[in-house]
């Protein structure tokens, strides 16, 4: 490995040096923050988030991509930094009055949300798996504390515990996998398990490590099997931390994997496509089917969040085709990840605008006459639910297009049908609260009025996935364009 | 003009927006609103027919690159089986308006935005010549149409809306992966003139002309795919009804004569006779089931089971009567049924029962509702003089060439489909008047009257010259045939 050239990476690292920075402010500021300013943190948070979105951007357009062993720079990765920082945007807009509610403290919730983001973009750029496994761990534990945020309520504890718990263990199998990754190429870095020569002279070290590497990712995309931690810790989590974590580490995830199998897919002993399809079949079909028995919205969301990484899955599988990772197809896969996060915020957003009551309001039957005293609220719950669905002309259904002709062209018919069969079972319970919203009647309550940040972020979801929904092609040309020159 | 026809698509979006901004309760100004802007939609497309050659070739064609990087493009045109619907929808959405003047208080803006929203859906459907695009109207038509059932429907709304969704879903994604395998097949492109004729393996053909049936035999619907129809017909509010029966229905078998059949050949003509009997099987049992409903909406609904089968036996004939008088069909139950539906409303809107027991000896207190309900009836079972004898004589002339065992199956259900109207008929109004509130009943106001009688011009017109509609069909018949007709011999064109 050369040495590592420092004045080089500042400018390519800025979104992330900004975003560690900015966390590392945070919690020296926290203490006066209120004194000096009341939204102080608020502002440097998205602040610094801004900047790194336009450091990325900067990154992204500078173009030639660059290796410096460790670190990546090439535009996949400034591509999962865009979808990040735009979660975690979102998340904290989501934040800014629902973190009171909850007595939640400020300082230390930004900077988490800040550091967990920065542990996503370290994934997204990892050259290495050692690296990558710190972004995971800082992601994590950034995740692990702030699910446990809402310190008066035991349902939050018991996520966070759960999380942490799982989380590690999931850590444990990535660490054992790294080892044995270690003992086949000599070296943890991508471009040493690029060059495993094929068939691997470690054979079974080689498909041990992928395993448990796989089974290690598995756990933090919640793929099924290793899903069963996600629909206790969505529920208990603070809203807005569901939010976050079923978009912004979700994505950091399948970052991860992606990362992974560009650096061994090309390695033919392992059955790469039976391996993902069958991750992709069980974790859609188990999704939607549980997700049909919730009456907790929140848990509802986390089982089609199960579902939505499902299909991501079904692109993964598609877009690694005779050991080649077919451009297009994983831009699909990138393009949903951004879709996904997008229709998973509007609607956890709405879900913390009817949380508003004072009760907690997280059942179903919360959403009985939404309609009539909050027409465009339950218009926009509505819009997010379709999107979900995959109904035309949303970005929900350009993404499921892109995704499925990527696996059509592919020739995965059945992993296809599978896939647009479980949309319709999807639709069945995307369409319960809009049932409720609009055709049921209740009780008469009005919602507190809310707050500006809210309505932005609900306005801003409710745009873009309409307006890319019918204009999508640039977006998609941009996500291909970055995944056009992978390096290791 | 140059985007004629995308005027026509996207002119009820105007109405849409002029909606949202009417102040909260002048709900009269909503109507008149609604009832202007969909006004609009119909001049368009007379002129468009107006101005349509009928060469057989798809016309006022309009092509703009849509999604780059996928050879997606906003591609429409109209042809002689399209055109025909689309003034169709164009005509029946401002009489649905008229029909719910009084109902809905206090929620009418929200019908009235999905009315406009389903009619651009519509249209849309019959215009879109690119795979991606009528994918896109076919879906996104759902939604409104689901409101519209689950919103302002009756007793079990809720379970026809959904119902309606997940079957009419099940259906379009398999179809959605079949388009997507024609795009890869067909050297991707999504446009539908271009992938008429192309080699397709025999097996393959097998499976898309497979999912794309499915999807179009859930809306038609045949038997035994109709079992959503009657939930969402009878729970559909009045003006849903007209639109599913006038309109939707119609989107089924538009998709068999635009895209199942003539982009499969070979494998339609495998599947031809299935699909024939089916048709004969739909036609007798709607027809018997009809006759047994007591309830005067659900009767209708299982009549359009029938008719929509002679519609499809029509073009399963590929004769060139056959298929005319089914493209003729169409129209012919969308005006019959959609004015059935109609007048079903406004007793409705009296009675608040659509019960036949209920009724009996209407003629004497709403003595113009029978007359006007006795014209449809006799229309909508085919006497000679009215559009549906047209329509069905042509179908049977055209499927005895093909077939004549069939044909004479459905020549009985014709016998049979008229046992079950009249003898509604004649209990809903003939006879004394058995109860105490009908005696008070008052007849049909100017506006229900004004609102019938463009349907029943309609009857008679196309009843006695349907000339002005077949010299612009004949040629687009032809082409259907031409394209659909499979050669063993020869191979594929």
């Amino acid at each position: 490995m050369a040495s590592v050239d420092w004045t080089a990476i500042i400018p390519l690292a800025a979104p992330l040096f900004a975003l560690l920075g900015a966390g590392v402010a945070i919690l020296l500021l926290a203490p006066f923050a209120k004194r000096i300013f009341p939204v102080l943190i608020l502002l440097v948070s998205a602040l610094s988030l801004v900047y790194a979105f336009f450091a990325a951007w900067a990154g992204w357009m500078s173009g030639a991509p660059l290796s410096l062993g460790l670190l990546l720079f090439d535009r996949m990765a400034y591509g999962f930094d865009f979808v990040l920082i735009l979660a975690a945007l979102l998340t904290i807009f989501l934040s800014k009055d629902y973190l009171p509610e909850e007595h939640i403290k400020d300082g230390e919730y930004y900077a988490l949300i800040l550091f967990a983001t920065a542990g996503g973009m370290i994934i997204a750029h990892a050259g290495d798996l050692m690296v990558l496994f710190l972004g995971l761990e800082v992601a994590s534990l950034s995740a692990y504390i702030l699910s446990g945020m809402k310190r008066n309520v035991v349902k939050s504890y018991e996520a966070s515990l759960k999380y942490f718990i799982m989380g590690s263990i999931a850590s444990g199998f990535f660490l054992y996998g790294i080892a044995m990754a270690y003992g086949a190429a000599g070296s943890t870095s991508f471009t040493a398990l690029q060059k495993l020569t094929i068939p691997p002279a470690e054979p079974i070290l080689v498909a041990l490590a992928i395993a448990l590497i796989l089974i290690g990712v598995g756990f933090k995309i919640a793929a099924v099997p290793f899903h069963l931690w996600s629909p206790d810790v969505y529920e208990g989590a603070p809203t807005s931390v569901t939010a976050y974590m079923a978009t912004a580490i979700k994505t950091a995830g399948f970052a991860a994997l992606i990362r992974i199998v560009l650096a061994v897919g090309h390695i033919p002993q392992i059955p790469w496509t039976t391996v993902l399809s069958t991750l992709a079949v069980l974790t859609m079909t188990v999704g939607n089917l549980v997700a049909i028995r919730q009456h907790n919205i929140k848990r509802m969301l986390a089982y089609s969040s199960i579902a939505h990484a499902g299909y991501a899955l079904v692109g993964v599988a598609a877009a690694l085709q005779k050991n080649v990772m077919a451009e297009s197809t994983l831009a699909a896969v990138l393009f949903y990840l951004f879709a996904y996060s997008l229709m998973t915020i509007g609607a956890f957003a709405v879900v913390i605008a009817i949380g508003r009551r004072g009760d907690q309001a997280e059942e179903l039957t919360d959403y009985a006459g939404l309609a009539e005293k909050h027409p465009y609220l339950a218009a926009a719950m509505a819009l997010f639910l379709f999107s979900l669905t995959g109904m035309p002309p949303t970005i929900g259904f350009v993404g499921k297009f892109y995704l499925f002709s990527g696996a059509i062209e592919a020739g995965l018919y059945g992993l296809v049908i599978v896939g647009v069969l479980n949309s319709v079972v999807s639709a069945y319970y995307y369409l319960g609260p809009i049932v409720k919203m609009y055709f049921q009647k209740r009780r008469d309550y009005a919602l507190p009025p809310l707050s500006y940040t809210l309505v932005a972020t609900i306005f801003l979801c409710v745009f873009v996935i309409l307006y890319l929904g019918l204009f999508p092609s640039n977006v998609f040309l941009m996500a291909r364009e970055s995944v056009r020159e992978i390096v290791f | 003009m140059n985007s004629l026809l995308t005027a026509t698509i996207f002119s009820p979006m105007l109405g849409v927006l002029l909606l949202a901004l009417v102040p909260r309760g002048r709900e009269t100004a909503m109507r008149a609103v609604a009832l202007v802007v969909s006004l609009l939609p119909l001049f368009l497309s007379v002129v468009l027919f107006a101005r349509f050659r009928g060469t057989g070739e798809f016309e006022f064609q309009e092509i703009v690159p849509w999604l780059q990087g996928y050879q997606v493009d906003y591609r429409i045109g109209v042809d002689g089986f399209s055109l025909p619907l689309i003034v169709l929808t164009a005509i029946l959405v401002p009489l649905v308006v008229l029909q719910s003047w009084k109902d809905y208080e206090g929620r009418v803006r929200g019908f009235l935005i999905f009315l406009l929203v389903l009619e651009t859906g519509l249209i849309g459907v019959f215009c879109a010549l690119d795979l991606f695009l009528f994918y896109v109207f076919w879906e996104a038509m759902l939604v409104p149409m689901y409101f519209l059932i689950g919103g302002w429907g009756g007793e079990r709304r809720i379970y026809a809306a959904i119902k309606f969704v997940l079957y009419t879903m099940v259906g379009s994604l398999l179809m959605l992966a079949a388009i997507l395998y024609l795009y890869f097949a067909g050297g991707h492109s999504f446009n539908v003139t271009s992938l008429y004729g192309l080699n397709i393996p025999q097996n393959a053909q097998y499976f898309l002309f497979g999912a794309f049936a499915l999807a179009f035999a859930i809306k038609v619907p045949l038997f035994p795919f109709h079992t959503c129809l009657p939930d969402a017909h009878v729970e559909a509010p009045t003006g849903g009804s007209v639109l599913l029966a006038g309109v939707l229905l119609k989107m089924g078998t538009y998709g068999f004569l635009r895209f199942a059949m003539p982009l499969f050949p070979e494998a339609s003509s495998v599947f031809l006779p299935a699909i024939s009997i089916l048709a004969v099987i739909g036609i007798i049992y709607g027809s018997l089931v009809s006759m047994v409903q007591p309830d005067l909406k659900k009767l209708v609904a299982y009549t359009s089971v029938a008719h929509l089968g002679f519609v499809m036996l029509g073009i399963m004939s590929l004769t060139p009567q056959g298929v005319m008088g089914a493209s003729l069909q169409m129209l012919n139950h969308g005006v019959s049924t959609g004015a059935l539906f109609l007048l079903v409303g406004m007793i409705y809107e009296r009675r608040h029962t659509r019960q036949i027991a209920a009724f009996g000896g209407l003629a004497t207190p709403m003595p113009l509702f029978a007359v006007l309900f006795l014209i449809v009836t006799v229309s909508s079972i085919a006497l000679p003089l009215t559009n549906g004898f047209v329509g069905e004589f042509l179908i049977l002339a055209g499927s005895f060439k093909a077939n004549p065992i069939t044909a004479s199956l459905a020549a009985t259900g014709v016998i049979l489909g008229a046992v079950a109207m009249l003898w509604m008929v004649k209990k809903v109004f003939f006879g004394p008047v058995t109860s105490e509130e009908n005696k008070t009943l008052t007849d049909l106001s100017f506006r229900e009257v004004a609102l019938m009688i463009p349907l029943i011009v309609l009857i008679f017109w196309i009843g006695i010259g349907p000339g002005f509609l077949t010299r612009k069909m004949e040629k687009s018949v032809t082409k259907f045939i031409e394209r659909t007709t499979w050669h063993p011999s020869i191979g594929q064109r």
